[in-house]
């Protein structure tokens, strides 16, 4: 029987581990360079368009809105990137016979990349954050969303909200780490993790599309329903908090977050998460460590 | 009922695909000794190593460390093995001493005052600051045998430790395994194609064979008697007639060393027999002694195929 407090030692043990390699790896230090790289021209541009159409934010709070709603579809696959060389890292180092040869289990292995891929996906969403309210406190100020010099919104409550919805994209992205993880653990070379990584991650992406694009619907007793099917792909189920925070700056409040799309949203990437850590969880048990 | 056996499989088999890499292969390892696991490359070693420190499953039999099964107790077996399997592995971008601790933190911490103990005692505590990427071979590979001895284990299991050594470098690695022997806290399962090597540092010996155990036994169980081979120098012009009377006469195989010097496997016949058999066909003897027989050729004889072994 595992004790949970052992097993939580052993996890925590692991996770300070990868974050020690992890931090002198230079392949995962210019994945992240290259998030903030991205972060800090994109809000830059972002408010020279504002300019240039001589449209502006009602506040800071709207510009890091609109800016982590642009970066974070691109940030995304950087990070997961990074998640699929997890366990490709120890076996093209042939590091992971010395991790397995100690007292650590397989699962518990397995738990502890998991939780660092959910702490790589964490820094992600912080630094976007970061820079997009550091951006949108120089350019307009962190007060209150206004309009017309109107307070519609206390800053307070937007950031709030914004936890909130932050929470929602991390579950969302959190179904993403578990792919790159599950990838992970089947790869044995850096280059096969993140060439197979990146072919399931576009199909994944692409598959809310496909089957509407096929004219593929379901129907349940009334209407046809594309939107059933569309949820098969879920790795832009992410924009779907964004876009229910979007309204704020139109003056909106929210008055509940358990609407039809984040339900769907929560069911869906809670699904994939739950299967993806199956399928790697059954992987890693049975794979033959033959490195 | 006694203390649990450092190492005891048995039965195991192992097959990937249709090829079968172990064939029913059981070990018994007793409590500080120097366990030689023999055998030429593709004989089946590092499969077994695998399995016995539970990194691929056996297709069959079962593997008890200390006596805990390595499925079914996998923590508490493996918690006081040290091990390296087919060569040193580390992050290359991390220093000798990261690594170290790194690896040592997994098994619940390490003090800092152990790992320098252990540089010491590999050599290396001038590189530890370095990283491992520009070690040589050789660095690594003491580098790979100081991290299986970090948590002081009561078995040491070493796959091929002096492969790829120059004769200095597997002269203090052979030097290392007999001061572990010596301190006599430590089992070492330690495998190998270097007979030579392991001849001089190995208590009991195990030899495999495509997969097959052929032999098993303590050194001198393998080896016989001190008088197990005949050393014979004649004439360089007559050594062929030699041999052939002395296949003729005693039934046996001598083999040419070289020019003028043979070798005959003594069982039965004592080295006056031999002297006298020569004389008596007017071959001269200007040099004859008496040894024991090399693990290399109780190997030879075993398996008939020295190709991969030194």
């Amino acid at each position: 029987m595992t004790d949970p407090l052992d097993f939580g030692r052993t996890v925590a043990r692991l996770v300070r581990a990868d974050v020690t390699k992890l931090s002198h790896y230079w392949v995962v230090l210019i994945g992240f360079c290259a998030i903030f790289v991205l972060a800090v021209p994109g809000t830059m541009l972002f408010h020279w368009a504002e300019q240039a159409a001589n449209v502006a934010s009602n506040s800071g709070y709207d510009f890091a809105l609109s800016v982590v709603n642009r970066l974070v579809d691109a940030a995304t696959p950087i990070v997961y990137v990074l998640i699929c060389i997890l366990f490709a890292i120890d076996v093209s180092n042939s590091t992971l016979k010395c991790i397995l040869t100690r007292p650590v289990t397989r699962m518990e292995l397995l738990c502890s990349k998991y939780v660092t891929a959910l702490g790589m996906v964490l820094l992600m969403v912080t630094m976007l954050w970061v820079v997009a309210l550091g951006a949108g406190a120089f350019y307009h100020g962190l007060g209150d969303l206004t309009e017309n010099d109107y307070v519609i919104f206390e800053g307070s409550y937007v950031l709030g909200q914004f936890a909130i919805g932050t929470g929602f994209v991390l579950l969302c992205l959190s179904a993403v780490a578990a792919l790159g993880v599950t990838v992970s653990t089947f790869s044995s070379t850096m280059g096969g993790a993140i060439i197979i990584g990146m072919i399931l991650f576009f199909f994944f992406d692409m598959a809310s599309v496909i089957p509407a694009s096929l004219g593929f619907t379901l129907s349940l007793g009334g209407e046809p329903l594309h939107v059933p099917l569309s949820t098969l792909g879920f790795t832009n189920q992410l924009l779907v908090p964004l876009d229910l925070l979007g309204d704020l700056p139109t003056g909106i409040p929210i008055r509940t977050w358990w609407t039809p799309e984040i339900l769907r949203m929560v069911v869906t990437c809670t699904t994939y998460f739950w299967i993806f850590f199956a399928i790697s969880a059954v992987g890693i048990r049975r794979r033959d460590f033959t490195l | 009922m006694g203390a649990a056996l450092p190492v005891e499989a048995v039965g195991l088999h192992k097959r990937f695909g249709q090829r079968t890499a172990v064939e029913d292969l059981s070990l018994r390892v007793e409590e500080g000794k120097v366990y030689g696991f023999l055998g030429p490359n593709g004989a089946g070693k590092t499969t077994t190593i695998r399995m016995l420190l539970g990194l691929i499953t056996p297709s069959q039999g079962s593997v008890r460390i200390f006596g805990r099964d390595i499925r079914k107790d996998f923590k508490r077996a493996v918690s006081q093995v040290g091990a390296m399997v087919e060569g040193p592995a580390f992050y290359p971008f991390l220093s000798a001493r990261k690594n170290l601790r790194l690896f040592g933190r997994l098994s619940g911490g390490i003090a800092e005052g152990r790992i320098d103990e252990v540089l010491a005692q590999v050599g290396l505590s001038a590189r530890a600051e370095q990283k491992v990427a520009g070690f040589s071979h050789g660095m690594k590979q003491r580098l790979g045998i100081g991290l299986a001895l970090l948590e002081e284990p009561r078995l040491l299991v070493l796959d091929e430790p002096t492969n790829g050594l120059d004769p200095q470098g597997t002269r203090q690695i052979r030097e290392m395994v007999r001061a572990i022997r010596d301190d006599g806290r430590t089992t070492v399962f330690l495998s190998s194609h270097l007979l030579g090597e392991m001849e001089r540092i190995c208590d009991r010996v195990a030899i495999l064979s495509r997969g097959r155990m052929l032999r098993e036994g303590s050194l001198d169980e393998l080896l016989g008697s001190d008088a197990g081979v005949i050393q014979l120098e004649v004439d360089l012009e007559r050594d062929a007639v030699a041999l052939d009377l002395l296949a003729a006469r005693f039934g046996a195989t001598p083999r040419l060393v070289r020019r003028g010097h043979l070798e005959l496997e003594a069982e039965g016949i004592g080295p006056a027999e031999v002297n006298r058999a020569l004389h008596s066909e007017g071959i001269a003897v200007h040099g004859l002694g008496a040894r024991r027989r090399t693990l290399e050729q109780v190997f030879v004889a075993l398996t008939g195929d020295a190709s991969d072994i030194q």
